[in-house]
């Protein structure tokens, strides 16, 4: 009975949530206070695929949902990132009928890592696909290993996994399920020496001792062996190999894939969901071919015009590093000259006036890149700080804290304006630097 | 000191302890000797070394995660002469986060074992597997004068009965077991010892001076650190002290 009324309630939330913007999470989370294991009561007729990860899984459960649809299947998903229980409740409930059966032939649930156990509590994914683990949010999240805690009480016995083959850490999740893996080859955009602060893989997983790296793709994602123990990266399954980088070209185990957005991260992300996809029946060259009509969304990704200047904002997550060299490359692949705009405030969930996170990303490789920086937000000198320590040229460092007065110091500065800041503090910036 | 200015620094553990934002206080030396006219060599050591501690100017071990702490503690146990002579020999040292957890007698871990430790305090740790976090706001007790300094904690593990000598004296935030502790850290000769972690030398210009001046002495220390007084003096205008 509770059930059958949470869910009457949770679509009416929907159906006028969607008016006011209040209908991703609200009406599962209303709906979970009616009945609280409303998760584990739906008849879910489909195969249920969790994505889960550190970074990229908004996008890469995009995709997984894009290549099924696409194959000619019947799809429910959690489209906007809304990831949390309240989330996965939402995208359930509107997908079931009056009697609670959700009749897709897919349910894909891109479900948050820390969150995750608490989701799987009463039901349980047929298939689950892990992007990667790296630190993240650590004033929030803890350490790598709590994450890894909490995945493994969300892995039942009869998940299948679906993991990176070049993450040391994701690859060794629940050992005893079956998995199979994917990954990439070394390509021309691989590195020797890895280009990031942030490796939370120096050693090994199973003996502890130094991790050597044959290659890195970017941070600790690469082909690694240990020499103390013999430990290497696992057998591949899915393979990928980059044909024609520029053009975005690769395969997968020979069938071609082609993407408008070239980097590695991606490449590997979309080589995750065609492995995923495959596991869950669909025939490897359709799923190559599907993911190849995939378009990245450009949540994080905006472009606009500030007087005669062009202007690019790149979001990144909060206290995320990995999240952060990525908004770094994309800068770096830009032509031109460049001015970026990075935007630190205190840790946005607390208010803690720590920057630590800074030092674990690589600013360095900016160094000689760009015409100037500018650091604002209530820390910027110490964003100041931190790009005098990487030794940058403090003549063309400029420190605005104030956001009143940060037009006036943008306007001092050359070429493209690239504003690199976190998800949280997008809207305030904008409305400043466009005005 | 050899002559040629040369400055032999030690990362223990750089590979196992490595939570975030470690490589900042050595980007700072690093920085501040090669501007004084010195040359610094890194040398980094684990598990499967038995460096000559004693030999090295300096010695750096930052904090890292559970399990990793308890590998690097099986492991200095078999370094302990070499670092007991480090110490007495003056070396300078700086060990932030739980890697204060190896220098006690020793800590009970989350499964209730309890781990030894090098026993150079008589302090006690533990590890709790919850995430406790805290700004601080300290005076240095290197320092006659009241300057004030500012660091953060991010830690799963606690300290209890240190008995000093202290190295900070708390004005506001969280000390070795709690929030309301009147002291933290340690400093013992020249071991510099504290639960801040990432770059602290780095935010705090006055305790990174301390530190270079007792590694290559203190008439050599002129550089300029106007920014770095600047990033500090704003964080502490945002306390109400």
């Amino acid at each position: 009975m509770k059930f059958k009324l949470a869910l009457l309630v949770g679509k009416i939330l929907y159906f006028f949530g969607k008016f006011v913007g209040k209908s991703s999470n609200l009406p599962g989370d209303i709906a979970l206070k009616i009945c609280p294991d409303m998760l584990g009561r739906f008849q879910i007729k489909g195969k249920i695929i969790a994505v889960t990860g550190s970074n990229g899984k908004t996008t890469t459960a995009n995709m997984v949902a894009h290549v099924l649809q696409q194959c000619g299947h019947t799809v429910t998903n959690n489209a906007k990132g809304s990831n949390m229980t309240g989330g996965v409740a939402t995208t359930l409930l509107n997908a079931a009928d009056f009697s609670g059966v959700v009749p897709q032939e897919y349910v894909v649930l891109e479900v948050d890592e820390r969150f995750s156990r608490i989701i799987f509590k009463s039901f349980s994914p047929h298939y689950m696909l892990v992007t990667n683990l790296f630190r993240d949010q650590l004033t929030r999240n803890g350490n790598v290993d709590v994450i890894i805690d909490k995945l493994h009480e969300a892995i039942g016995p009869e998940v299948k996994l679906v993991l990176n083959a070049n993450d040391p850490i994701s690859s060794r999740l629940a050992l005893q399920n079956e998995r199979v893996y994917y990954g990439l080859c070394e390509s021309e955009a691989s590195t020797k020496e890895c280009q990031s602060i942030t490796h939370d893989a120096k050693v090994c997983p199973v003996c502890f001792h130094r991790l050597r790296y044959d290659y890195f793709h970017y941070n600790h994602i690469g082909g690694y062996h240990c020499d103390a123990c013999g430990y290497e990266n696992p057998q591949m399954k899915y393979v990928s190999r980059i044909e024609n980088l520029s053009e975005g070209a690769f395969v997968i185990d020979d069938h071609p894939v082609k993407t408008g957005y070239n980097s590695l991260f991606n490449i590997l992300n979309m080589t995750a969901c065609v492995a995923v996809c495959c596991e869950a029946g669909i025939p490897e060259e359709e799923a190559c071919k599907a993911v190849s009509s995939f378009q990245v969304s450009k949540e994080r990704y905006d472009e606009f015009q500030v007087g005669e200047r062009k202007a690019v904002m790149i979001l990144s997550k909060n206290q995320n590093p990995v999240s952060f060299d990525q908004s770094i490359s994309q800068v770096l692949s830009m032509e031109g000259e460049k001015t970026v705009v990075i935007y630190v405030n205190n840790i946005n969930h607390t208010g803690h006036r720590d920057t630590t996170w800074l030092y674990d990303i690589a600013f360095e490789r900016l160094k000689g890149k760009i015409e100037n920086l500018v650091c604002t937000g209530p820390r910027a000198y110490d964003l100041a700080v931190r790009l005098n320590m990487a030794d940058f040229d403090m003549q063309k460092v400029k420190v605005q804290p104030f956001r009143s007065r940060l037009k006036a110091t943008v306007d001092e500065t050359k070429g493209t304006i690239c504003v690199l800041t976190e998800l949280y503090d997008a809207k305030g910036i904008l409305e400043v630097i466009s005005r | 000191m050899s002559e040629e200015k040369n400055v032999q620094v030690l990362w223990l553990y750089d590979d196992l302890l490595d939570l975030y934002g470690d490589s900042g206080n050595l980007t700072l030396i690093k920085k501040r000797l090669t501007q004084l006219g010195y040359q610094m060599f890194l040398t980094r050591a684990s598990l499967a070394d038995s460096p000559k501690v004693s030999e090295y100017d300096m010695v750096y071990i930052g904090p890292g995660k559970a399990k990793n702490l308890r590998r690097a503690c099986e492991h200095i146990l078999t370094l302990k002469d070499e670092i007991v002579k480090a110490i007495d020999e003056e070396k300078v040292i700086l060990v932030t986060g739980n890697a204060r957890l190896l220098l006690g007698k020793g800590y009970t871990d989350e499964d209730g074992s309890f781990v030894k430790g090098l026993e150079l305090f008589p302090y006690t740790g533990e590890e709790t597997g919850k995430v406790f976090i805290s700004d601080v706001v300290a005076n240095p007790q290197f320092e006659t004068n009241e300057s004030l300094l500012y660091g953060f904690i991010n830690r799963t593990g606690r300290i209890k009965d240190n008995v000093g000598p202290y190295l900070f004296k708390i004005v506001k935030g969280a000390g070795d077991e709690k929030k309301g502790d009147a002291f933290e850290g340690n400093l013992y000769k020249n071991l510099f010892s504290t639960w801040l972690l990432g770059p602290v030398l780095v935010k705090n210009p006055q305790m990174a001076r301390e530190f270079l001046g007792r590694l290559i002495g203190r008439e050599q220390i002129a550089y300029d650190d106007t920014l770095e007084t600047m990033a500090l003096k704003m964080t502490l205008k945002e306390f109400s002290l």
